[in-house]
């Protein structure tokens, strides 16, 4: 498969405080065409910085991308003028947020700002009739139950999958190849997030997509990803197949974060009387204007030694396309 | 120990000048249960189903539209606030809202030790205080040297220890638990649960456990209720309704658990 997206060596660094805090680090992911790559990561290890430095989202004046490049289809995109980039950005590279309370405007109805990334997006000069037309047709693409009737609401009246799905219609207006999708159902509950992944990966398949599914829950990386890079404090640590990861991970904080995962097939006999604990990871995520020297992961490693202290490791190739940041893996 | 009976809060929808009242949201709409000491009995259900309502009218933060809630065989609603504070605490679901920011720790917690001590009669000196707010720190694993910081200079992971410990301080023989990991990181998340796993085996208490998470339920608790519009619409030991779910809306509901084997198997 073709390598639609290569994003080199990025670093984000953020300005707070007279601070310097260093949002990503060295940060490179490969996204082919027709793939889902997951990112995975708690909160504050850089998965949204990632999304909004790709896009070149990254607000001015709170900080700036310091290194690094991003390939489209072989195109760098961060050196292109805005209005070279607004031809990519929001056209051929999409993205979804999380919150899709706040992402739409409630002043306006539905169909009023589905036509507005219609007008921005298309080169053709659409009638009215045409619009309406591509409107519903966007609806009934994302599975709306009433499209005409969601083209009149305004966002209160829809519940937050409704709502959820027309921001994906809207990010699909454009057509685009890629598609960037920040935590698209943390917000949501759990069977209605079913209901939007499945959507998603549907979609990909139909209009052959090529999907970066940022996430903090690896259960949504096992159904809808194939590929997934791991990132804790602004670096990507492990980088594999979606089964790899699962079934041989060998970074020790994949390791931990999957076995401190109270998951459902841990189905327990209660009965015997047995102490039902979780293997936590112990600790907390380093504050990022602090972080440690040498690996970011060693004062919470089970197995650190005393060359995990003083230099940072690379990432390395251990098994054919498993990459992992650690001295001691492999 | 907990005894819930048919169990109802109505909240007025009002229209007009006048507030005239049109109608009643039924969020919780006659529920009953029963805990036993050292149970943890979980209230799963999605956003709006009534289970914070429920967590709120446990602890008279709201007062029942209709029912009855026993504790140890007495009316909750005939004891007085300070009497059942003693008995049933709530660990709230957001650890950043729910601590004051301009109170040190020493007096977060300390004010809640010097509560119980004066609703029973003694009279405690500001060492004392200390002395028993440290142990109270160390038992919910901080460290006791932090009784002079202030909220903001600790991680959400940490406040809820202080939300713990502060709840811990009133001696209470059941918490009431509200999404108490849901705004946490997953690693960060499994160290609360072993925490509260503790506590109930070394205090003896029991929890309530409010949850959407189904993994967390499944893992913590012994018996769950799941709730749907206001009503409980299954309930049983934990084994049985995860195994055997005969309701479709907990079927529908632990289906959609994204687990991590789905798409390895196929």
């Amino acid at each position: 498969m073709e390598k639609i997206l290569e994003v080199r060596n990025l670093s984000v660094e953020f300005y707070k405080g007279g601070k310097v805090i260093p949002a990503l680090r060295d940060v490179s992911i490969t996204l082919k065409e027709n793939e889902v790559l997951g990112i995975v990561g708690e909160s504050g290890c850089g998965k949204s910085t990632l999304a909004l430095a790709v896009l070149k989202l990254i607000p001015e004046r709170e900080g700036k991308i310091v290194s690094g490049e991003v390939l489209f289809k072989k195109e760098e995109l961060l050196s292109l003028s805005d209005e070279k980039l607004l031809k990519v950005r929001g056209d051929r590279i999409s993205i979804v947020f999380q919150d899709p309370f706040t992402s739409l405007n409630p002043l306006f109805r539905i169909g009023n700002q589905i036509a507005e990334s219609l007008a921005l997006h298309r080169k053709e000069n659409l009638s009215t009739y045409q619009i309406e037309k591509e409107i519903i047709e966007l609806l009934e693409l994302v599975k709306m139950p009433k499209p005409k009737d969601t083209m009149l609401s305004y966002p209160h009246q829809l519940s937050g999958g409704m709502q959820q799905r027309v921001m994906i219609a809207m990010a699909l207006s454009s057509n685009p190849e890629i598609l960037i999708a920040d935590e698209p159902t943390t917000a949501l509950d759990v069977t209605i997030q079913k209901e939007i992944l499945g959507l998603l990966s549907e979609l990909q398949k139909k209009l052959g997509l090529s999907v970066v599914l940022i996430t903090h829950d690896f259960g949504i990386v096992a159904q809808t990803c194939q590929r997934v890079s791991v990132m804790y404090a602004g670096s990507i640590v492990e980088e594999a197949s979606t089964s790899e990861i699962f079934h041989n991970p060998l970074h020790p904080y994949t390791k931990g974060l999957l076995e401190s995962l109270p998951s459902r097939e841990e189905s327990r006999d209660f009965s015997q009387g047995e102490k039902r604990r979780l293997r936590a990871i112990s600790g907390q995520v380093p504050d990022p204007s602090n972080l440690p020297s040498g690996c970011k992961f060693h004062p919470r490693c089970p197995i650190v030694i005393e060359q995990c202290k003083p230099e940072e490791p690379r990432l390395r190739e251990i098994i054919e396309n498993h990459w992992v940041r650690c001295i001691r893996a492999g | 120990m907990l005894k819930v009976e048919n169990l109802k809060k109505y909240f007025p929808v009002e229209r007009g000048v006048f507030r005239r009242v049109v109608d009643y949201v039924r969020a919780v709409d006659g529920i009953s249960f029963e805990i036993k000491k050292r149970e943890i009995f979980a209230l799963v259900g999605e956003s709006g189903c009534g289970k914070t309502t429920t967590a709120k009218l446990i602890v008279r933060l709201l007062e029942a539209t209709d029912g009855r809630i026993f504790f140890n065989g007495k009316d909750i609603s005939l004891l007085g606030r300070r009497e059942l504070a003693r008995k049933i605490q709530i660990i709230f679901q957001d650890p950043f809202a729910s601590l004051n920011p301009r109170l040190t720790i020493g007096t977060i917690v300390g004010e809640a030790v010097r509560h119980r001590l004066e609703t029973a009669g003694e009279k405690i000196g500001i060492k004392e205080t200390a002395e028993k707010t440290k142990e109270l720190l160390n038992r919910v694993g901080l460290p006791v040297n932090i009784l002079n910081e202030y909220p903001h200079q600790f991680s959400g992971g940490q406040r809820q220890r202080i939300g713990i410990a502060r709840a811990l301080a009133m001696q209470p023989e059941l918490i009431v638990a509200d999404e108490p990991v849901s705004s946490l990181d997953i690693s960060v998340q499994a160290q609360i649960l072993n925490l509260l796993l503790d506590l109930r085996d070394s205090l003896g208490l029991s929890y309530i456990l409010i949850a959407h998470d189904l993994n967390v339920v499944r893992f913590l608790s012994d018996k769950v209720a799941v709730m749907y519009q206001g009503k409980i619409v299954e309930t049983g030991s934990v084994k049985m309704v995860y195994d055997n779910p005969h309701h479709p809306y907990t079927k529908k509901l632990l289906e959609a658990i994204p687990t991590l084997e789905t798409r390895l198997s196929e």
